[in-house]
């Protein structure tokens, strides 16, 4: 002890070569930036660059507080630190309040440190120790991270070495034991908290230089403990970690580097006193100044925050945010999210036609947007388990309630029980009549603090008799219910818009969908027969992408004969057509000629699709990039 | 002390003092509100407080306990939930085994308000202590979280045996134990790529049967397995249940333990005819199952099987010739899961309109055949909803089953006393710490069989046969090979896909 207290007191002593008062510059500096400026970046990070919202539409694994709940994390190792991480996720909903409270959690980890290694030696030099927040941004480069999982470790990690280290100084053996406890509790509960645990004992306990035999215990503790986690088949559960997994590589990071960064700088010192760079005095010089040293934590800080924002992943920024705007039915937001996408995706692609059908735009647009390979309406479930929420939202609100359970169902088995889904269930449920299982799922929601109210209140409604009654969609889901018997293993595109139709024929989404899918399939033929639906369904005008389908069915197709019924073709429609044969003309006849033209000036057509099976709409970035 | 302060303890005195002296207590003439339904019900000696909750807004809620005219115990409490002290309910059970006990319920709001007593009954006869279902969300296609668990009905204890998370999430399908023993069961596993082996656990030593097999029933010597090889598919419908499955085709085989040998005996593996769920009667003399005649998909709803037995003896391998013992003609109904009782006397076999998966079909009911006069009648015990998977207690008092009666959804397990006139009383829900458990829970319950003893095979020795890391067996097959080579079981669109509720 009397070592530890004499390099302790050693550290402390001011610098009596110094010309500039290099202490109180140090202090000031390291406070401003080595404390600020990561606390700062993380927090413009979050809120600017990941978007709290999405972290918690893409992340935020479901929570309640019921005990059968709570006992699946009890039972299992590092449960508990699990389930502190889910419970912190639902905060990211509130947007800025869910990245103030990582921060202040980052913060807090970072303060709890800095008290921690004032054992070591007093908190003048450990500043460093803020850089764990420049590192926490890498939890969000591609939204998969969990900071509250590691964040919890190394406060628990923290506390229970400051536990240790004045425990130490008063009685060893007490000391160790106390270790030794606590490394059996951690690593059941909080099991990275027991790496940086042992790390930051074990560094101190060399240091301080006594009794190390008794350390000796630890590891075999925690190895017997890690022995028998993985012994219960548990083990892949919680070490499944990939090299990609940016969050999990973070969590690890933090874990482990935080000692070293503690350490780093009194390692310097110490090799500097022993005399290890006398013959580089520049490099002594460097080490031990203050301002060079917390330049280089400010650009360590930096380098990390760009390399993160360079890594970050943009375009599944996009895809989230395009399916929670859907989500949230805020569909000229999601049309135009979906024109900034590099990549897209089945989600993507749903909620866009979702969005279009929505907005009026569905037979306006929807050829300026990218075709399934399949040309189906609706993707393939079987092969992307991650469209069936957004598909069952679809069917739900174009009336196909069975359709939508199985796919709400699916989505609940794999998602997990997120408000999202117990929502939809729960309205599904209610249209086919089963008001006992739709309270089941409000119940269940009830039991999340976060949604208890929204939950109750729905529960209510529906003792009430007015279940849902704020919404509209709920409104005119329950007039389109299918009624129509079908029984198979899956159903197509045409046969489900028209058991819709057949419901009721006044479903206009449906039919909609079931001329976009008609024109998607090239079934000109059927979609002209059904010219008369759309007097019936009130069309002050014909749709634009229908208006070429008549001039392709009259043209190219040798139905000259064919008439709109009661429509006149727009103009503007005509003469583009006009503008399109004569491409194709200039070009001899040749499509494979005349392609790159007409992408440019007709590539949002339907004429387009019709020749090219494909779109070309300049203002969406991934044609531009094809 | 303000003012608001004052006012509330002057309307507290107040409360006190009415309730003391002044407040009258109105009865209605209605049974109190409760849930789940406890009321009227018989009840075997050994079972946990059947805790509930009284859904009836109030400020005040009184329950009293009473045997005879004395109150026995009585529950004062400004929480609807009423959750009974165990020890006090053991008392309760004791006290009035082979005997009634009285239920009085009373809400304060306004004055209180006396609903009509409700009157249980405790049988003479215990019921197993042990129950192993599968808990799982309502599958459809794909299955990523499900267990294999046990619950202490005496208490509230619940522990997992196996979860599917623990062998990368594949499906755990139906136990089956042998002679109820918690030891020597038999569990069949999915594990995609790797196969879908038959984990076997004979006096808590497990290993791997590397034959797929479907529905399967344990001979009571413990030396052979009857099992059936489905061909079995999960359709959806657009209106009414969404789930349905059509099982194209499947025999009944015997996995003979003693020679690890597999055959499908001609008189239960016919060629033109499907046969499935098998049960052995408890003396090993019959094996009770399902025969329909193949049809086609698109003929779904007329598939209607009818209930058969077959006679066998193990010492000689001979098998006698089928019999029809009700027929789905003379019924108009298809009939599945036969479940004989442990004196062989009943089978309790469910019946639907159509097909042979009744935890699908809302019609689903339980019925009772005599195996002694070859009648059958309807339980007393069934609802509306679908009423299946069902088991008898070792001393056949005590029928255990899924029923979705509470909410149409959720399968939740439900006990039923038979007395001895052969009648099944009125089913409650096994009960729960939390009364509200059964509003807020989102799995379902499946398979609930009975079993003596919990079962006490650690997680990693059952993980241990799954991945073969313990003995392997792989039967011979002699006699006629099964007509289904590969995959075998097809349950859902895509055999690694498939459903299993």
């Amino acid at each position: 002890m009397k070592k530890l207290g004499k390099i302790n007191a050693d550290l402390r002593k001011p610098k009596q070569a110094s010309k500039i008062n290099f202490e109180v510059i140090d202090d000031i500096i390291n406070f401003v930036f080595a404390v600020i400026a990561p606390v700062v970046l993380l927090t413009y990070w979050i809120q600017f660059s990941a978007n709290p919202i999405l972290i918690y539409h893409k992340q935020a694994p479901p929570f309640f507080t019921d005990y059968p709940f709570v006992k699946e994390f009890l039972i299992r190792p590092d449960g508990l630190s699990q389930f502190f991480s889910a419970f912190m996720f639902q905060f990211y909903e509130y947007g800025i309040i869910g990245t103030i409270v990582e921060v202040l959690l980052v913060a807090a980890v970072c303060i709890v440190g800095w008290f921690s290694l004032k054992e070591f030696s007093g908190s003048k030099t450990n500043s460093l120790i803020f850089l764990i927040a420049a590192f926490a941004v890498f939890f969000h480069v591609d939204y998969n991270g969990d900071p509250f999982h590691a964040i919890v470790n190394a406060l628990f990690g923290f506390i229970g070495f400051l536990l240790f280290a004045k425990i130490y100084v008063k009685n060893q053996q007490l000391s160790f034991l106390i270790f030794t406890v606590l490394c059996g509790i951690l690593t059941w509960f909080f099991t990275l908290a027991c790496f940086l645990l042992f790390l930051l004992c074990g560094l101190f306990v060399m240091y301080a230089g006594k009794k190390r035999h008794l350390f000796i215990l630890a590891p075999i503790y925690i190895l017997i403990t890690y022995f028998l986690i993985f012994h219960s088949g548990y083990g892949s559960e919680c070490f499944d970690v990939q090299t990609s997994d940016f969050g999990k590589i973070a969590e690890i990071a933090i874990i482990l580097t935080a000692p070293l960064i503690i350490r780093i700088r009194q390692i310097f010192k110490k090799a500097v006193e022993k005399g290890f760079f006398e013959k580089l005095k520049f490099i002594s010089k460097a080490i031990q100044n203050p301002i060079l040293c917390t330049i280089i934590s400010m650009t360590v800080c930096l380098k990390v925050y760009f390399f993160a924002d360079h890594y970050f992943f943009e375009n599944k920024k996009y895809l989230i945010q395009i399916d929670y705007l859907a989500c949230n039915r805020r569909w000229d937001e999601t049309v135009e999210t979906f024109g900034k996408l590099k990549a897209f995706n089945n989600v993507a692609l749903v909620q866009l036609r979702r969005a279009l059908l929505h907005s009026g735009k569905l037979l306006d647009e929807f050829f300026s947007y990218p075709q399934l390979k399949e040309k189906y309406f609706f993707p393939d479930y079987n092969n992307d388990v991650t469209v069936c929420m957004p598909l069952a939202e679809f069917f739900y609100e174009l009336g196909h309630i069975n359709f939508a359970e199985h796919l709400a169902h699916e989505s609940l088995e794999f998602d997990g029980a997120k408000p999202r889904q117990l929502l939809l269930l729960s309205k599904i449920n209610l249209l086919k009549g089963k008001t006992n299982a739709a309270k089941i799922f409000l119940y269940r929601l009830s039991e999340n603090p976060f949604h208890r109210k929204t939950a109750l209140r729905l529960i209510s409604e529906i003792e009430n008799n007015e279940p849902f009654k704020e919404d509209e969609m709920f409104k005119s889901a329950r007039e389109f219910v299918n009624t129509v018997p079908y029984a198979g293993y899956e159903v197509r595109d045409e046969t489900f818009f028209n058991q819709l139709l057949v419901s009721n024929p006044k479903n206009r989404k449906a039919f909609e969908c079931l001329i976009a899918t008609l024109l998607a399939n090239k079934n000109l033929a059927e979609a002209m027969r059904l010219i008369k639906a759309f007097e019936g369904f009130e069309f002050k005008t014909l749709p634009r992408h229908y208006e070429e389908a008549v001039l392709v069915w009259q043209v190219f197709e040798k139905h000259p004969e064919f008439a709109p019924g009661k429509y006149k073709l727009n103009t503007a429609t005509l003469q583009r057509f006009n503008g399109f044969v004569r491409t194709i003309e200039r070009h001899n006849g040749s499509l494979q000629n005349a392609k790159n033209e007409l992408a440019e000036n007709f590539g949002t057509t339907f004429w387009f699709y019709y020749f090219y099976d494909t779109a070309f709409n300049q203002s969406l970035k991934f044609y531009r990039q094809e | 002390m303000n003012g608001i302060s004052k006012i509330k303890i002057a309307c507290s005195l107040l409360l006190l003092i009415g309730n003391l002296f002044g407040a009258t207590t109105e009865s209605s003439p209605v049974k109190p509100p409760i849930f789940p339904d406890y009321a009227d019900i018989t009840i075997p000696p050994n079972i946990a407080p059947l805790n509930f909750l009284i859904q009836e807004k109030g400020e005040e809620y009184s329950v009293k306990f009473m045997v005879g005219n004395n109150v026995f115990h009585e529950i004062k409490t400004r929480k609807a939930e009423i959750e009974i002290p165990e020890n006090r309910w053991k008392e309760l059970l004791k006290k009035t085994r082979g005997a009634e006990f009285i239920v009085r319920i009373s809400v304060f709001s306004n004055g209180w308000k006396e609903f009509l007593p409700i009157t249980n009954r405790v049988a003479n006869e215990e019921i197993d202590a042990w129950i192993v279902y599968r808990y799982l969300k309502p599958l459809y296609t794909f299955y990523h979280d499900m267990s294999i668990r046990q619950r202490n009905i005496e208490s509230f204890n619940e522990d997992i045996i196996l979860p599917s998370s623990r062998f990368d999430r594949g499906c755990l399908n139906c136990h089956t134990f042998l002679n109820q023993s918690a030891s020597s069961f038999a569990f069949h596993v999915r594990k995609g790529k790797e196969g879908n082996p038959m984990i076997l656990c004979i006096s808590n030593t497990p290993s791997m049967v590397d034959k797929t097999m479907g529905y399967i029933s344990w001979h009571p010597s413990g030396n052979a397995i009857a099992f059936s090889l489905n061909r079995l598919s999960l359709f959806f419908h657009a209106t009414e249940e969404t789930r349905d499955v059509f099982d194209e085709d499947s025999n009944l085989g015997i996995y003979r333990l003693d020679k690890n040998s597999v055959s499908m005996p001609p008189q239960i593996s016919n060629p033109e005819l499907i046969e499935t769920w098998p049960c052995w009667s408890a003396d090993g003399k019959y094996l009770y199952y399902c025969v329909t005649k193949k049809r086609p998909v698109k003929n779904y709803r007329e598939i209607k099987y009818d209930f058969a037995r077959i006679s066998y003896d193990l010492n000689t391998d001979k098998w006698g010739q089928p019999e029809i013992l009700v027929s789905s003609e003379n019924t108009g109904l298809s009939v599945h899961q036969p479940k004989v009782s442990p004196d062989s006397r009943f089978v309790i076999f469910g019946m639907s309109e159509y097909g042979n998966f009744p935890i699908y079909r809302p019609d689903s009911d339980l019925f009772l055949f005599d195996t002694e006069t070859r009648q059958y009648k309807r339980l007393e015990l069934n609802s509306d909803a679908s009423d299946s998977w069902h088991s008898w207690s070792s001393n056949g008092r005590w029928i255990l089953f899924s029923s979705k009666r509470i909410d149409g959804l959720f399968a939740r397990p439900h006990i039923s006393y038979f007395n001895t006139n052969n009648i099944a009383h009125k089913p409650f829900v096994l009960p729960q710490k939390d009364p509200r458990f059964y509003l807020t829970c989102i799995h379902t319950f499946n398979v609930p069989e009975f079993v003596r003893e919990p079962i006490r095979i650690s997680q990693k020795q059952l993980l241990d046969a799954i991945y073969g890391r313990l003995r392997t067996l792989k039967p011979t097959e002699t006699g006629l090979k099964p007509q289904t080579t590969e995959g075998v079981e097809h349950y859902g669109s895509k055999p690694e896909r498939k459903s299993s509720q």
